[in-house]
């Protein structure tokens, strides 16, 4: 599983991070940014779930 | 939830009679049976051009995720006829006036993407967590001198005035905060802010009588206060100018780049209403039903007086449980099935915030209020999408603040009577009085 943000709706709520730190990280920016290229399998269901509660609806599943 | 959900059908239920919602509040059972049996309805009734009813959280969260599809450039708030004909004079004055077309977008929340994008740009960075976050010891402390004050009034009242007189805790306290905070954003100099609550009733809630001058109609009341908004408006632009820029809302509307080009005067103007009226407005019904759902549920308020650090996760059971904005609306740019439904393109959809935050499928026991509730992903912002309430994180720390630091003085208050609810309003369920008094020692 892979997952893009799109920092056009990213304004830094940090519900990703605030679930997933080892996963999502927002930076002084207040946008969020990926730690890693591939989501390891054992977090596949908790990143689905950062997805469903991103207040922008930001973060999309690619594969 | 009612004893009359056995009267209550899909043909006779009503969700747009404001005047019910003056007498009993939210039409919580008909949005029950709306749910329960027909979670995507067509809505026909009088004075109401007809719409899909969206009442499940899946549905609303389905469509806000979706603005390719359903689009906020038509109409954007359900309102009886005779209210969007009264819009649509004021957009012809305003083309009148500045320019442009009547069926240019009035604010950004109008907007799809990408220009939506664009435009919230302009000052989405003064509203991020981060930024908000850095206030929450100034807010903290006004909070604080806020609840002093309004203790001090109930004391009065319980000691020298003997009959131990009511006090009006919308006017007192709610809306204190929420007008100052967002005043201070917008750079408006603090002698104003009493101005400023004025106009916002007066625009936001217009078809009240109360919020009229003597003979005035509604219409009359929107141009009177609008127009006076709109000088002094003018007046901040011109002192801006004059004494330079800074890093206020209205400093950031000036200089906005919006792909190369400014602002015009008229969506300056536009968008500064839209900060400030949506910044006082929405989070003084927060405070003051939060502070009646706590008092209607003794054992909650106790649990939360002895765990102060769950001030965060009540205020998010305060805002699921208040629902303060009613409904946004949307029109479908294609066709599109919801829950087997076709929609088809150029219908209506009305989205219901309060009934999502209800929704069985999602809260377990929804109507019990919990200030431990886990999850909580309420809609009270809107659903998670393109539109999520720029304001989120401003109304989060403003509400924190509040209720910490009501937290002491609210084992002594007692209700006195149930909420009024402000007239003809079926976008924002505002509250324009609620009376309190301290309980006798």
């Amino acid at each position: 599983m892979k997952v893009i943000i799109d920092h056009s709706l990213c304004e830094g709520h940090s519900r990703c991070m605030d679930d997933l730190p080892e996963v999502f990280e927002v930076r002084d920016d207040d946008r969020s940014y990926t730690l890693v290229e591939t989501i390891p399998a054992e977090l596949e269901e908790q990143v689905r779930k950062a997805v469903s509660v991103c207040p922008r609806a930001a973060i999309e599943i690619i594969d | 939830m009612q004893n009359d959900n056995a009267k209550l059908t899909l043909e006779n239920l009503n969700i747009t009679d404001t005047k019910l919602y003056v007498k009993d509040g939210y039409p919580w059972a008909a949005w029950d049976l709306l749910r329960r049996e027909a979670p995507v309805f067509w809505y026909q009734r009088p004075q109401y051009e007809p719409f899909w009813a969206i009442t499940k959280h899946e549905d609303v969260g389905f469509i806000s995720r979706n603005p390719d599809i359903f689009s906020n450039t038509q109409l954007l708030r359900l309102a009886d006829t005779g209210s969007l004909k009264i819009g649509q004079r004021g957009r012809i004055r305003n083309a009148r006036r500045y320019g442009g077309s009547p069926d240019d977008p009035p604010d950004f929340i109008f907007m799809d993407p990408p220009e939506h994008r664009q435009h919230r740009s302009a000052v989405s960075r003064h509203f991020t967590p981060r930024t908000m976050r850095a206030l929450e010891g100034h807010f903290a402390q006004m909070s604080g001198d806020y609840v002093n004050k309004f203790a001090d009034i109930l004391v009065d009242n319980l000691t020298s005035k003997g009959a131990n007189e009511a006090v009006d805790v919308v006017h007192e306290l709610a809306a204190k905060l929420p007008v100052a905070a967002i005043c201070e954003m917008a750079g408006i100099p603090s002698e104003d802010w009493d101005q400023i609550f004025s106009w916002t009733e007066a625009l936001i809630g217009a078809a009240d009588p109360e919020f009229r001058l003597p003979g005035e109609s509604q219409e009359q009341t929107l141009r009177r206060s609008s127009g006076e908004w709109r000088r002094y408006n003018e007046k901040l632009v011109e002192q801006r100018l004059a004494e330079g820029l800074g890093g206020d809302l209205l400093s950031a509307l000036m200089q906005a780049d919006i792909g190369g080009e400014s602002l015009n005067p008229k969506e300056i103007s536009s968008y500064f209403t839209l900060l400030v009226a949506a910044g006082n407005e929405t989070t003084r019904n927060s405070i003051t039903g939060g502070i009646k759902a706590l008092l209607d549920h003794p054992e909650q308020l106790e649990h939360l007086i002895a765990n102060p650090d769950l001030v965060p996760s009540a205020v998010e059971e305060i805002l699921r449980w208040t629902s303060a904005v009613i409904q946004f609306q949307r029109t479908a740019m294609q066709d599109v099935e919801i829950r087997g439904q076709l929609i088809r393109k150029g219908e209506s959809v009305v989205m219901w915030y309060p009934s999502a935050n209800r929704d069985e499928d999602v809260f377990t026991d929804p109507y019990k209020f919990d200030i431990e509730r886990t999850p909580n992903d309420h809609f009270a912002f809107g659903g998670f999408g393109e539109h999520f309430c720029l304001g989120a994180h401003l109304a989060r720390w403003e509400l924190r603040s509040m209720f910490t630091a009501l937290l002491p003085v609210m084992s002594r208050l007692e209700l006195v009577s149930d909420p009024q609810y402000v007239q003809g309003s079926l976008h924002v369920g505002g509250i324009k009085r609620m009376m309190v008094r301290s309980k006798a020692a």
